[in-house]
């Protein structure tokens, strides 16, 4: 999906889920978040939703609630872009804890029955910097990282609040060292 | 938008079809669009108490038209079929039910107070020769019974082995009681099972000859159930659906989703691809439009009078009844049906290219004269009334035997091009199955 499309298809989303009698509050998070952001013009194969918000209370979104998932499969199949467009895949992030001001930061937008809260721009470099030391230098994680274009600071302290809150074992901490390097940074190891 | 015009045609429609279904069983009314569409008792009736709402004459008459006919009617059927409708029934069907309940002393499924009515007794017994009843005709040979039913069900598609849990599907009775109806119906050689991956299927032994003993034969089969269960779906989005274009979409494609069975069974799953975002709506009326005219037999009607008839009039000469037959084309001008060949074959009785006599071929080559006329028209050649393979023969005998020769000396009887290639290729299945056994 483009921009167009994603916006599109929110569109629709959130018109049906009104006409349905529901509303949904979801925080989005990964290339979806860089695609309305317009940090990136790469498409995304999915809308990756970390939280449910209910009563300001982010909750795990893997399941995806039943409602949400009906409509997003009616949308999905409407549009022609698949039944699980809007996915709960990335609800794993909530099992860490999240970057302090994290909800304060997210900016929301409303599409009818459904309001989406997009990670931040300084919050989405430090989860993408987390998957890029997962998955490596070749991997679409690393090149959204790029194109946030990070300041070493930025990275620094992303890197710092990743090996310290989320895992802080000395194997993560060498692969964060690399990750650092690759995008740049000097004396990573001694500066993190 | 809501389009409250597309709502109002696809009421309309809905009715017209539900009509038109009813005066054919005995109802009291005018139009007749189904004379040879073969209907499905149950599922009508269990339609009718959920679209009669929107036309109180109908609710009353085929309510008086049950409770004068409740004999005919199969309460197991009922119940069964309400079931597979999964509650979306439930509340209006209970309320017609209850309304059978206060005049007669049978005892449908369904609960509800008694929708308000007063039995006009206009309704007339329906006419068991009629090809469209040839279900009633069965209940009246065989009983109100699964044996009716899954006679029906196969004679209307003589070709095809089916599974007992096809036949409980499309009968709508038990499997169990299926699975014995079966069993008894092969020990008396009506049917034969063949196993095929250790699933035993059944068909007729010889289906010609049984529906030579049903008399008349619909030509169209829907599977109403399905039908109705689309119709029914479709009308209740018509009138719920969401003001956003977008919103309308989404609910026509969980619709469709959700009677994906039901469109499967009526042949029209093919057709529900339609247009992917607002563009949805507007295919999807178009579709709607065109499968409720169908349904309502408008297209028909529509082929009707743009194409030829064929009269034929039995002569009344004092106990001989010899044949003459017209060419009506839709542009008004006749022309008599002629077999040149005959011309001076005989001098005495009247066969002549225009007069064909009452003897045992003049009949069936006047059957076959139609048939030539009707298929030529849609550059079809079927092929001489003698020729190697027998099939016109057996054919257009079948016609003569039971559209012509019943016909009384002074009596006249009308034919359309469609109706007679339909026909023909119903019969042509049939034998081309027979042959197969």
């Amino acid at each position: 999906m483009d921009r167009a499309l994603l916006e599109r298809a929110l569109a629709m989303l959130g018109e049906s889920l009104s006409a349905r009698g529901f509303r949904f509050d979801v925080v989005v998070v990964g290339g979806s978040a860089l695609l309305l952001r317009d940090v990136t013009r790469r498409p995304t194969r999915d809308f990756d939703v970390m939280a449910i918000v209910e009563g300001g209370v982010y909750k795990k979104a893997d399941p995806i609630p039943s409602e949400l998932h009906e409509a997003v499969r009616d949308v999905g199949e409407t549009l022609d872009i698949g039944p699980d467009w809007l996915n709960g895949k990335a609800g794993g992030l909530l099992d860490f804890e999240l970057p302090e001001g994290f909800k304060t930061r997210t900016e929301a937008r409303r599409f009818g029955g459904l309001t989406i809260r997009i990670a931040d721009r300084a919050d989405l470099i430090v989860l993408k910097l987390d998957a890029a030391v997962s998955e490596g230098i070749h991997s679409r994680h690393f090149s959204d990282l790029q194109a946030l274009k990070p300041t070493e600071e930025e990275l620094l302290a992303g890197g710092r609040w990743l090996t310290t809150a989320v895992d802080n074992s000395p194997g993560f901490r060498l692969e964060m060292h690399q990750a650092l390097r690759a995008l740049g940074v000097a004396d990573a190891e001694q500066r993190l | 938008m809501p389009n409250n015009d597309f709502r109002e045609r696809v009421e309309h429609l809905a009715l017209e079809t539900v009509w038109s279904l009813w005066v054919e069983l005995g109802v009291s009314a005018w139009t007749r669009r189904h004379q040879s569409w073969e209907i499905d008792l149950e599922p009508l009736i269990l339609a009718t108490s959920r679209i009669g709402l929107l036309d109180s004459r109908l609710m009353g008459e085929t309510l008086d038209w049950c409770i004068s006919n409740v004999r005919l009617i199969s309460a197991t059927r009922l119940r069964n079929l309400l079931k597979a409708a999964n509650g979306t029934l439930d509340q209006d069907f209970g309320r017609y039910s209850a309304a059978v309940a206060r005049h007669t002393h049978v005892r449908w499924p369904g609960e509800g107070d008694p929708l308000p009515f007063q039995p006009s007794g206009k309704s007339s017994a329906p006419d068991l020769l009629r090809p469209a009843l040839v279900q009633l005709r069965l209940r009246a040979l065989f009983g109100v019974s699964a044996r009716a039913e899954i006679l029906r069900t196969m004679i209307a598609d003589p070709a095809r082995s089916q599974s007992v849990a096809d036949v409980s599907d499309a009968t709508g009775y038990g499997k169990d009681n299926v699975a014995e109806s079966l069993y008894l119906m092969a020990r008396a050689g009506v049917v034969e099972a063949d196993a095929e991956a250790n699933r035993r299927r059944f068909k007729l032994v010889d289906p010609n000859q049984f529906a030579g003993f049903i008399g008349a034969l619909p030509t169209v089969h829907k599977e109403w159930s399905a039908v109705f269960k689309i119709m029914v779906g479709v009308l209740d989005l018509a009138k719920s659906a969401p003001t956003g274009t977008m919103a309308h979409a989404v609910e026509i494609t969980r619709l469709l989703r959700d009677l994906e069975p039901e469109l499967t069974k009526a042949g029209l799953a093919s057709g529900t691809r339609l247009a992917t975002a607002e563009a949805r709506v507007s295919d999807f009326e178009g579709w709607v439009f065109s499968a409720f005219r169908d349904w309502a037999g408008e297209e028909a009607q529509q082929e009707t009078a743009s194409e030829a008839t064929y009269s034929v009039h039995r002569l009344n000469f004092g106990g001989y009844g010899p044949w003459q037959a017209w060419i009506h084309d839709p542009d008004g001008t006749s022309k008599p049906v002629q077999m040149p060949e005959w011309e001076g074959l005989y001098q005495v009785h009247p066969r002549s290219d225009t007069t064909i006599s009452d003897d045992s071929t003049g009949a069936p080559r006047l059957a076959h004269a139609m048939f030539d006329d009707a298929f030529r028209r849609k550059s079809v050649d079927i092929g001489r009334y003698w020729s190697e393979d027998p099939l016109n023969h057996l054919i257009t005998r079948d016609f003569a035997e039971e559209r012509l020769w019943p016909m009384y000396p002074g009596s006249l009887a009308t034919f359309s091009e469609s109706f007679m290639r339909s026909w023909y290729e119903d019969r042509k299945r049939r034998l081309n199955a027979s042959r197969n056994t």
